[in-house]
């Protein structure tokens, strides 16, 4: 830790030998002698004897600087100069500003001959003694009056002459001056009207661009204009046929999609068609044996049509021709998409869903219920049956076995242990209203459930 | 009691006008009655009153007369000899006429006329001769004046108004951040001019080739061979484009030039107080200076000071607070502090106090 007095000397030590490095590394030009510049009034005041008209020839400054410098062989500083200037202001003579330069501590020094001053410089002072001093002057002015009387004709004259001489100077000058004024009158004159020239072709050039202002204006607002057709047919017109286009080719789409669909159905009912065959046969002896399947039909056709009242559309998935016969007995119109032979679309039940419009059917029925959850899940079977049964349609699922099931079986395909319970909760859980059993007199399970 | 102040002119932006002023002004908040007397008055807004009037208006032996005694003038030599009144001489000192030999006779007249005038007043046995600092009050104790009759009292200054000014830089020239020199004064030869320039010559070789020299300050008509001097030194060194002179500088100007400067450089060989050091000291511009005359006694602890002017070492303290932060710091700082307890307003006017207690 150290003081500040320790800290500055070193650095103050680490400067110096910081300088002492520089001044060997590089040394200053040296300092040349500055311009001589003679005194000017040197010559002038070199005389040592002075006289006192010599001295008092000029006035105010002129004769205070020639003064000093003739007195005192310099020229006047600030408080010296203001003093005397005062001092003659107030009156006094040059005689006793002289006196007072010359009989200074300085004068005395420089030594400078006036002959005849000091007696005049001692009257002067003798003057400023209170009394005695002002009979004195008043004396004196007395004794010089006729002297002055003289001084003042020979000023009058002076003066006229002066007045004279300054009067035609003053005449000249003025003449000077107008004929000076005349000639920069005609010069501004001439200037003027370069000027006015120039303002009638500044007026002219405003007048044409203001033609082509108009011009660019006119064009510009047509350019506007068009710019507005462009923007709107880039706006909502543009769009609007976008929009159409895209929903044109997106049917393209679709359509095509649902043809390739079709026709691969249609290739693969072909390709199955003995397996098909086959399993209809079975199935015709199959349920065609069953005395009670009449019955449980008949039943589940009642309990639908009751719901159904005002009558509509069913559709019906793969429950049998049977079943589509029976609805028919009772004037429902069944969209029989399985007519004669095994429904093929029970391929692909989600499709024979997503051809029925939104609220377009009254009723949903499977019977082989199955059959058709082994190729839609539940759920995805619930939000088809709720978009397309209209408010109020009814969904009616049983659990029986139907031909598609017998095919399956057949096909080695098979196996599903129904709960109808279980069932039951999901359709609730679905947003399905009323739900409820309705199992035929054999004891066959079968729901029915109300589109809200 | 009344108080006659007498100065030989009155003019704004000047350290004695400044003074005197100010002085008044004080002796008037301390209950006296105080005017001010002058042959001349330029700028100034408050009433003066002539020269010749001072001795009217004075009406007791008890009032005091304070002469601001800073050139030649007889007139308060024969007034202090006749007046019926105490007596002050307030000495701002008178340059030594030696300064100006080869550069103007008129000068080393007027100056040599000046200086006679110290033994002259010395002999009047005034009551106080009260000096800007001690180095002033060596003159009279050089002609036997008792030093009980003498007290040192720093000027007032207007240093305050100055630091409350809104800095206006646009005359202060751009060198791009590198070591800026300032300087504050009258171009007059005891103000060591011609080693200015060569320190900034010194400064532009070996602390950054961007160095500049800032002078703030009047050329004298009559001194006009110094200044051609000091110009003519300026181009033998090649530095015309790293010199600025504004010779009509007003406060905002002067505030900002304090602000930009790496330094003060005072290498002035005779002053009599230097109130540009204590405008730097309370500004908070480092001071490298010269140790003449008063200047010690006015920078005290607070700056770089250095028993000669030699360009390299001027130039090595430049670089160095140009380059030691710390040393900047610990510098302006301590010149902070000098300034407040020894040069701020309040605390020249106790001292003026414990003056004026003396003709209580």
């Amino acid at each position: 830790m150290h003081t500040d007095d320790t800290y500055l000397a070193r650095i103050k030590d680490e400067i110096r030998a910081e300088a002492d490095a520089a001044r060997g590394r590089s040394p200053l030009p040296r300092r040349e002698a500055p311009p001589a510049a003679p005194d000017p009034t040197a010559a002038a005041d070199s005389p040592r004897v002075r006289t006192i008209p010599e001295l008092s020839a000029a006035h105010h400054l002129d004769f205070l600087h020639g003064a000093f410098r003739a007195i005192l062989k310099r020229p006047p500083d600030g408080p010296g100069e203001l003093v005397q200037l005062r001092l003659l202001a107030a009156g006094a003579s040059k005689v006793e500003i002289l006196g007072n330069l010359r009989y200074s501590p300085e004068g005395r020094e420089v030594g400078v001959e006036i002959p005849g001053l000091r007696p005049r410089y001692l009257l002067t002072k003798l003057f400023r003694v209170p009394v005695i001093g002002y009979l004195a002057e008043w004396l004196l002015a007395l004794a010089g009056l006729p002297k002055l009387m003289h001084h003042l004709r020979a000023s009058d004259t002076y003066n006229a002459a002066r007045a004279r001489d300054t009067a035609a100077a003053i005449d000249a000058r003025f003449a000077d001056h107008t004929r000076d004024i005349a000639e920069h009158q005609k010069l501004i004159e001439e200037q003027l009207d370069r000027l006015n020239r120039g303002s009638d072709d500044l007026r002219r050039v405003q007048t044409e661009l203001a033609g082509f202002v108009e011009v660019a204006q006119r064009r510009f607002a047509a350019l506007d204009g068009a710019l507005d057709a462009v923007r709107d047919l880039s706006g909502s017109r543009i769009q609007t046929q976008i929009d159409e286009l895209r929903h044109h080719v997106l049917s393209m789409n679709h359509w095509l999609t649902s043809l390739r669909r079709s026709v691969a159905a249609l290739e693969d009912a072909d390709a199955q068609q003995p397996a098909r065959t086959l399993a209809a046969a079975v199935a015709e002896r199959r349920l065609g044996g069953d005395p009670l399947r009449p019955l449980r039909l008949a039943a589940w056709r009642d309990a639908l049509a009751a719901e159904i009242a005002g009558g509509g559309r069913v559709l019906d998935l793969g429950s049998g021709a049977d079943w589509q016969a029976a609805l028919a007995a009772r004037n429902l119109a069944v969209d029989g998409a399985d007519a004669g032979g095994l429904p093929s679309f029970l391929d692909d039940p989600a499709t024979a869903l997503a051809r029925s419009g939104d609220g377009e059917l009254a009723a949903l029925s499977l019977l082989d219920a199955a059959a058709v959850l082994r190729r839609l899940p539940a759920a995805e079977l619930f939000a088809a049956a709720q978009r397309a049964l209209r408010s109020g349609g009814m969904l009616l699922i049983a659990f029986t076995d139907g031909p598609v099931s017998i095919a399956d079986r057949l096909d080695g395909r098979g196996g599903f242990d129904a709960d109808p319970a279980l069932f039951a909760q999901a359709l609730e859980a679905a947003g399905f209203a009323e739900v409820r059993r309705c199992d035929a007199a054999d004891g066959s399970p079968a729901l029915l459930a109300r589109r809200r | 009691m009344r108080i006659a102040v007498l100065v030989p002119g009155l003019r704004a932006y000047d350290a004695v006008s400044n003074d005197a002023r100010q002085m008044a002004a004080a002796l008037r908040g301390q209950g006296h009655e105080v005017a001010l007397f002058a042959m001349e008055a330029h700028g100034i807004d408050e009433p003066v009153l002539s020269h010749e009037a001072l001795a009217e208006w004075i009406s007791s032996p008890r009032d005091i007369v304070i002469y601001h005694f800073c050139t030649a003038w007889d007139f308060p030599l024969e007034l202090f000899r006749r007046i019926r009144a105490r007596r002050i001489v307030r000495y701002h000192n008178v340059t030594p006429p030696g300064f100006f030999r080869g550069w103007s006779d008129g000068y080393v007249s007027a100056c040599g006329n000046g200086r006679k005038q110290i033994a002259a007043f010395a002999r009047l046995g005034c009551e106080l001769y009260l000096g800007c600092s001690p180095f002033n009050l060596e003159d009279f104790a050089a002609e036997g004046v008792d030093p009980a009759r003498m007290a040192v009292l720093a000027p007032f200054h207007p240093v305050e108004d100055l630091a409350a000014t809104e800095p206006d830089a646009r005359r202060i020239p751009d060198n791009g951040g590198a070591p800026l020199l300032l300087m504050v004064g009258r171009i007059v030869p005891n103000k060591s001019y011609l080693e200015l320039a060569e320190a900034l010559a010194a400064c532009v070789r070996e602390v950054d080739g961007q160095s500049h020299l800032l002078l703030v300050g009047k050329l004298a008509p009559a001194l006009a061979r110094y200044g051609e001097a000091f110009w003519h030194r300026v181009d033998q060194l090649g530095l015309r484009e790293r010199v600025t002179l504004i010779d009509d500088a007003d406060g905002p100007t002067l505030r900002a030039a304090y602000a930009a400067a790496t330094a003060l450089v005072m290498l002035s060989a005779h002053e009599g107080f230097c109130v540009p050091v204590i405008e730097a000291l309370a500004l908070g511009t480092p001071v490298i200076a010269y140790g003449s005359s008063a200047i010690p006694w006015t920078l005290g602890d607070a700056g770089l000071i250095w028993d000669d002017r030699d360009a390299h070492l001027i130039a090595a303290s430049v670089g160095r607070l140009y380059a030691d932060p710390a040393l900047r710091e610990h510098l302006i700082a301590r010149g902070q502090a000098r300034y407040r307890d020894t040069f701020a307003p309040a605390v020249l006017e106790r001292e003026l106090a414990a003056v004026m207690r003396r003709f209580a």
